[in-house]
């Protein structure tokens, strides 16, 4: 599923990523890339906040319908 | 001179380490031919020989899709510093570490200083260093900038870095006996791309090193990956296979060097106050509170609403900066002839335009530091998340508003934090709308009106008069949208900082250069232009000294006067202020000062620009809100537009701007003169 449908809580994996080009580059250099594990802190209307290789990153609904989580 | 550059990750704590090590030696300028700030400073003594320290943007790659980007990649391969200094954030340390990567791969000689060990060691991560330098093949060291702990022993290791590096490039040896043997110069007759090819390239072409860029090469130990040429740049499957490789690379490191403290998924103290402050409901609330109390702090003078007469910090400062410039102006009042031009000039023009100017420098001071707090306690990414959604409503993103936030403190640096914006319709939005943002110099203007005329609301006032200004700012985007920039808004995505207890060092830097900042405006363009306003307001055509409403200025403002007629400040002074408004907008309350002569004013009364005084002028009440409501709008200062022109690299849009600005101050203005009139208002 995508990672925009995950709820508060989730713990997941991403397994493939949809965006091309410069979003591309971004996920892979904010270490949003295939085989790391999200852990979902907080999902609202608002957009999500994510916690990743110990970082958080604020992400809005583009963005996290472009993750397909498993 | 040694040359250092500064490298790393937003919020890695790569400002704190600059400031550490440079004091206040520093030079704030902009990277040739783009409009990227470039700070670069003089290591301190205590740390080592002379040095220069170049801060490079902070970046989270060096993959050249941003200008940023770009510059710090520019920078390292043809600059050529002697050591690239890479901030690593302990707590974050494996997506710092990709960044670290693409630094050693560039095949520079460099040190990381792993920073906030202390964070680290709260959380209970344990990182062995030497394990990790020698995992990297790069020199590690653990430091904690905000203390200043490891700082002495990371410019050692620089230095002693530097010194290697310059021996081995001096040294024409044969070299690379055996694979492990990295790190060394280049004989003269050996040609670095057919070295790097026989040494450190595989069978696809992917490399490790760029040695040919330095004739040298550190001895990272990472991936082999492509490399960009100029003539071919990497393909989508390349650049990905990359960060795979790299992320891989980084695991093993981490994974023989790091101990985390605590599973992944638990909660630290930060991920709770986000719980609060990010919260899906509380968070906008509390946002606008957090707001409120600023501008509360800063210029209420009914301080917490006790109403006892305590006057915010803000108030009270303001209140000991006048009373200082009335007794400089005083003390300086014996030295002149009575009545003489010279007395005019230097009491009259300079004192009362500059000292005007001058008195509210505490305000400004308090609301930035505001402003600086919350950026440093790790705040301002919050806000810009939450605010996201509802300016994507407005066709901007949340990065939109971190430089409309600062458009309150001032304009310009507001305008180049644009730059941050990656799409370049979204940015071009922004530098639009951040002038209606009510800036710092726009205050005096609120303060001194709201203050004779509506005192017992005058934070009321001044908090409607911002807020005004953000509505004109999102319906204008609207407008925008629909009319010029049609395209997509870039999706939103935001590191959330640690919060952090405010620093006071950060802090005070960023207090000393807007005041400096401040200061010089005051002691130039403001001084220039009272020296000017006195002069056109003291003699007329033939060159007389006359009375100020038979001089040339009044002849200027009484000129312009009617345009203002229908918004109920049709006199030449509010004319003549509102010109000199465009130097700087500080100058519409200098400007009034002089016309005023409340240099005298203040000796027979003791009061300012009050009710009396204005309403000599010929000011109501609500020609005062009118007028109010005016200069938060019009035009934004020839500063601010200059920027503007540099931002956009061209005059069209900032002239646009200032025509739109223009229009809309006197429609506004012109509603509420009118709709008050027929209120009865007036």
């Amino acid at each position: 599923m995508k990672l925009s449908e995950a709820t508060t809580g989730t713990q997941c994996r991403i397994v493939d990523t949809t965006a091309t080009g410069r979003a591309r580059a971004r996920l892979d250099s904010l270490g949003l890339v295939a085989g790391e594990n999200i852990h979902v802190l907080s999902s609202s209307f608002a957009g999500q906040i994510i916690q990743i290789k110990g970082s958080r990153l604020a992400i809005c609904k583009a963005v996290a319908d472009t993750l397909e989580i498993a | 001179m040694k040359r250092y550059a500064l490298i790393g990750n937003p919020n890695a704590g790569k400002t704190t380490l600059f400031n550490e090590l440079t004091g206040t030696s520093q030079h704030v300028g902009n990277w040739p031919g783009v409009t990227v700030e470039k700070k670069t400073g003089h290591l301190l003594k205590k740390f080592g020989e002379s040095a220069e320290i170049v801060d490079l943007p902070g970046i989270y790659s060096l993959n050249a899709h941003s200008l940023e980007e770009r510059i710090s990649r520019d920078f390292i391969l043809q600059e050529k510093p002697d050591v690239v200094i890479d901030i690593v954030e302990a707590t974050n340390i494996e997506r710092n570490l990709y960044l670290t990567c693409q630094i050693a791969e560039l095949g520079v000689p460099m040190v990381v200083a792993l920073n906030m060990m202390d964070e680290a060691q709260k959380e209970g991560d344990v990182i062995d260093c030497a394990v990790l330098s020698k995992e990297l093949g790069v020199p590690v060291v653990p430091i904690t900038a905000v203390k200043g702990e490891g700082v002495i022993e990371l410019m050692e290791t620089v230095g002693a870095q530097a010194l290697v590096d310059a021996v081995s490039r001096e040294a024409s040896q044969p070299f690379h006996d055996g694979e492990d043997e990295h790190g060394h110069g280049f004989h003269d007759t050996e040609d670095p791309a057919e070295h790097r090819a026989d040494h450190h390239t595989d069978d696809k072409g992917r490399t490790n090193a760029l040695i040919s860029e330095f004739k040298y090469h550190n001895h990272y130990h990472g991936p082999m990956v492509y490399q960009p040429s100029a003539d071919a740049p990497l393909t989508d499957e390349q650049e990905h296979e990359n960060a795979q490789r790299r992320y891989d690379f980084i695991s093993g490191v981490v994974g023989k060097s790091v101990s985390k403290g605590k599973a992944a998924g638990e909660f630290n103290s930060s991920d709770k106050a986000d719980k609060v402050l990010t919260h899906k409901i509380w968070g906008i609330p509390l946002f606008l509170l957090i707001m409120f109390a600023m501008f509360h702090c800063t210029f209420s003078e009914n301080f917490l609403f006790l109403g006892l007469d305590i006057p915010s910090p803000g108030v009270w400062l303001q209140g000991l900066a006048e009373s200082f410039i009335e007794w400089f102006g005083g003390l300086l009042e014996p030295l002149f002839v009575e009545g003489s031009w010279a007395q005019g000039l230097v009491i009259d023009g300079i004192i009362g335009g500059v000292g005007s100017v001058l008195s509210f420098l505490p305000q400004i001071l308090v609301l930035f530091f505001f402003l600086t707090l919350l950026e440093d306690m790790g705040y301002m990414a919050r806000a810009a998340f939450i605010m996201d959604r509802l300016l994507r409503k407005f066709g901007l993103s949340g990065k939109s508003f971190v430089p409309m936030l600062m458009g309150f403190g001032c304009s310009v640096p507001a305008l180049m934090a644009c730059r941050t914006m990656e799409n370049e319709e979204d940015r071009k939005m922004t530098l639009f709308l951040t002038p209606f943002m009510s800036c710092g110099a726009r205050a005096p203007i609120f303060l001194v009106f709201a203050g004779a005329f509506f005192a017992a609301h005058a934070d009321f006032i001044v908090f409607c008069l911002y807020l005004f200004g953000i509505l004109v700012a999102i319906l204008t985007g609207l407008l925008l949208k629909k009319l010029v920039f049609k395209g997509e808004v870039t999706p939103l995505i935001i590191e959330l900082p640690r919060y952090r207890a405010p620093r006071a060092k950060s802090v005070g830097l960023s207090l000393w250069k807007t005041m400096k900042d401040y200061v010089t405006r005051a002691g130039t363009i403001i001084f220039l232009m009272s020296i000017v306003i006195w002069f056109f307001s003291t003699f007329n055509g033939h060159m007389e000294m006359v009375d100020i409403d038979e001089s040339m200025l009044a002849a200027a403002g009484n000129f312009i006067a009617p345009i203002f007629s229908p918004l109920g400040f049709g006199f030449w002074t509010a004319g003549v202020a509102l010109i000199t408004g465009f130097a700087a907008k500080e100058a519409v309350i200098g400007t009034m000062g002089v016309l005023a002569k409340v240099g005298e004013e203040e000796a027979l009364e003791g009061g300012a620009l009050d009710a009396t005084v204005l309403g000599a002028m010929g000011f109501t009440p609500l020609s005062s809100f009118a007028f109010m409501v005016f200069s938060l709008l019009y035009v934004p200062c020839f500063a601010a537009l200059a920027t503007l022109k540099r931002e956009y690299n061209s005059w069209k849009w900032a002239l646009i701007q200032a025509a739109y600005s223009i229009v809309v101050a006197w429609v506004c203005a012109f509603l509420v003169f009118q709709v008050g009139s027929l209120l009865g208002l007036a």
